[in-house]
């Protein structure tokens, strides 16, 4: 090292140095009276607000905690770290802060905690701000409605309950059934769609996190993705400020004017982990001992998701909050709450996984009250006969069980029902671009694949979406630029579709 | 109904304002005796605590506690008192004082529930935090 650059160093220093006021502050403080649980009570505090951070000082360091509860002459904290070294008369001092995480584009493709604290070991985010944890949702001038569509990838979900960009489109079901599989898929269709994403696992399991983060690295979607982790190991405190630590990472896109997805998984431990803090607290117990404001616990973060209009940015944050439910039973406290706060549901099914159909939506049970508005032209064109020939196709299935005898048109219904039910099927990790979509739906609804055995279905697709990319690019590009399907297209698409059918030896003749 | 240790204290205080200084031993006596009764012997400590909250409220009188690294004189102490006087509007400050190496400098400085941290440690420690931002 040269003498210029020492001098330069030894300059910064002195910078840094000579730049540091140390100012003396009156701070409110206060002394443990109980603790416990991850709960604490302290005396004093007279001036502590609501969500105001305090920091307990212990003789091994400094453990910090948040305000849930301001009594006569105490007031109730939780902890956010381990509490095991905090004693009764320990000093506690307000930080005169609200709960806030840091925020930059630095939390791109990192693995946080709900505190913005790094769990990938890599460096602490250089934080360019710190946004509040709890916030108050963006009112009625400042949104839009919802009109552009989350391209998710699954067929079953772009075609029939469309998500749009600004929504909160809930996902439930029983365990082991798909349900973060189908938040996975929609994070990696989201390459190149101008989305940021945001990953919230709420009391998973540290491995289950680690094969989603790998997942997702394989796939590039880390490029773009935030994963905030609150483990099944974390205190409660850390798993219930997890999705609004989440959302507020997810703000900060929003305000920048960018669209971003969030995904709380799951929503039911998320409830779980509040109603332990809130009988610690000794708040009285509702119905299935949930607090009374656990309606409130969740609302008030759904209605974090919005479409901002043009004048406020434009941006939007969709939600997609993940419930499990028990033994199918959707008629729970938590399930209907979210049900009836979200604009819409994925339900799926254990029949429908066990008999193979994965993702196992059930499209009767499943709606989307944004309707065909988040979904493109050429999309609407195709999907709403679609729907219909599938909820054609339930009704009539139902019935022919018991007759033997059918009619012509009956027959044909079935047999292009069974066609749709295996078009809808699709593997996990790969989510389908919405032209080829467009066509495979296209091509099934014309009765292009009536023709082609049920049990070959999936192999046909597979081949005619190389053949189709291969050949049409053009036709593809225009369904997903300019978003329509016109004659012309239509014409080439029917003709490359039949070209294709003329390589194959397994038709019906 | 229970009776809270915040009400024993109010009561006692109210009792005891109004007597002369000869009477107040012996309604000190019936008072724990009232506690033996009620087997509340066990709240004596928070009755005094907020006992003499009330008592210090009512005379103006504030307690302070001072730390520093060593002993301080009599024109600091005065500087302190008057300091607190002002701030907290009171017509009397009680000091206790305390000793502690560990702060290496400064004093700390705690009334009610306020607390005024200006040892040369806390200082070293957010000169410390700065540099590492």
């Amino acid at each position: 090292m040269d003498n210029g650059s020492r001098d330069l160093i030894i300059e910064q220093i002195r910078e840094r140095i000579s730049g540091f006021k140390s100012e003396i502050k009156e701070q409110n403080f206060g002394k443990v009276i109980e603790i416990g649980d991850g709960i604490a009570s302290v005396s004093g505090l007279s001036e502590a607000m609501m969500s105001e951070m305090l920091e307990f000082k212990t003789e091994s360091g400094s453990v910090f905690g948040v305000v849930l509860n301001l009594e006569e002459d105490s007031v109730g904290v939780v902890l956010l770290g381990d509490g095991s070294g905090i004693k009764e008369g320990d000093e506690v001092v307000a930080l005169k802060r609200i709960l806030e995480v840091p925020v930059s584009e630095d939390i791109i493709g990192r693995v946080l905690n709900p505190l913005g604290l790094p769990l990938d070991g890599k460096d602490a985010i250089k934080a360019e701000k710190f946004y509040p944890v709890e916030k108050i949702a963006p009112g009625v001038i400042t949104r839009q409605s919802v009109d552009e569509p989350v391209q998710t990838g699954i067929k079953a979900i772009d075609a029939m309950i469309p998500v749009g960009r600004g929504q909160r489109e809930l996902i439930i079901g029983d365990r082991q059934i798909g349900k973060t599989a189908i938040a996975i898929d929609t994070i990696i269709n989201q390459k190149g769609q101008n989305m940021k994403c945001v990953y919230v696992a709420i009391g998973q399991k540290e491995s289950k996190i680690a094969g989603i983060v790998a997942k997702l690295q394989d796939a590039g979607a880390m490029e773009y993705t935030t994963v905030v982790v609150a483990g099944a190991s974390d205190p409660a405190s850390l798993l219930y400020i997890a999705p609004y630590a989440g959302c507020a990472m997810a703000e900060y896109f929003l305000d920048k004017g960018e669209d971003v997805l969030i995904i709380y998984d799951d929503l039911s431990k998320h409830a779980v982990a509040y109603r332990e803090i809130s009988l610690l607290l000794k708040r009285p117990p509702g119905r299935e001992a949930y607090p009374g404001d656990v309606f409130y616990l969740h609302s008030r973060l759904l209605e974090r998701a919005c479409k901002l209009n043009k004048d406020f940015g434009g941006g939007s944050i969709t939600a997609l909050p993940i419930i499990e439910t028990q033994a199918g039973d959707v008629s729970a406290y938590i399930p209907t709450n979210v049900i009836s706060i979200t604009d819409g549901q994925i339900y799926l099914e254990p029949d429908l996984f066990y008999q193979g159909n994965r993702p196992a939506v059930n499209a009767g049970l499943s709606v989307s009250r944004v309707g065909s508005s988040a979904q493109i032209k050429a999309m609407k064109k195709v999907a709403g006969k679609m729907r219909l020939e599938a909820a054609q196709y339930r009704e009539l299935a139902a019935f022919a069980q018991f007759g033997s005898d059918l009619d012509d048109e009956t027959k044909n219904k079935l047999e292009r029902g069974k066609r749709l039910m295996e078009i809808l099927k699709q593997d996990q990790y790969e989510p389908m671009e919405v032209s080829l979509q467009v066509s495979v739906f296209f091509s099934l609804i014309n009765g292009l694949m009536d023709s082609v055995p049920v049990d070959k279905i999936r192999e046909f697709e597979k081949g005619l979406v190389e053949y189709l990319s291969d050949n049409i690019s053009d036709v593809l590009k225009n369904i997903r630029e300019v978003k329509v399907m016109d004659e012309s297209d239509e014409e080439k698409l029917i003709k490359a579709v039949n070209n294709y059918k003329d390589t194959l030896d397994y038709l019906i003749k | 109904m229970k009776i809270k240790a915040k009400q024993y204290a109010q009561a006692l205080f109210e009792e005891l304002s109004n007597k002369s200084e000869g009477d107040k031993s012996g309604v000190v006596e019936r008072f724990v005796g009232i506690l033996i009764k009620d087997n509340n012997v066990s709240q004596i400590e928070k009755i005094i605590y907020y006992f003499e909250k009330i008592w210090n409220k009512e005379y103006s009188i504030v307690e302070a506690e001072l730390k520093t690294s060593q002993k301080v004189g009599d024109e600091t102490r005065n500087l302190l008192i008057d300091y607190l006087k002002k701030v907290s509007e009171v017509e009397d400050v009680k000091i206790t004082e305390k000793e502690d190496k560990k702060i290496k400098g400064g004093f700390v400085l705690k009334y009610k529930d306020k607390i005024l941290d200006a040892s040369i440690k806390n200082r070293l420690n957010s000169f410390k935090n700065n540099l590492l931002n």
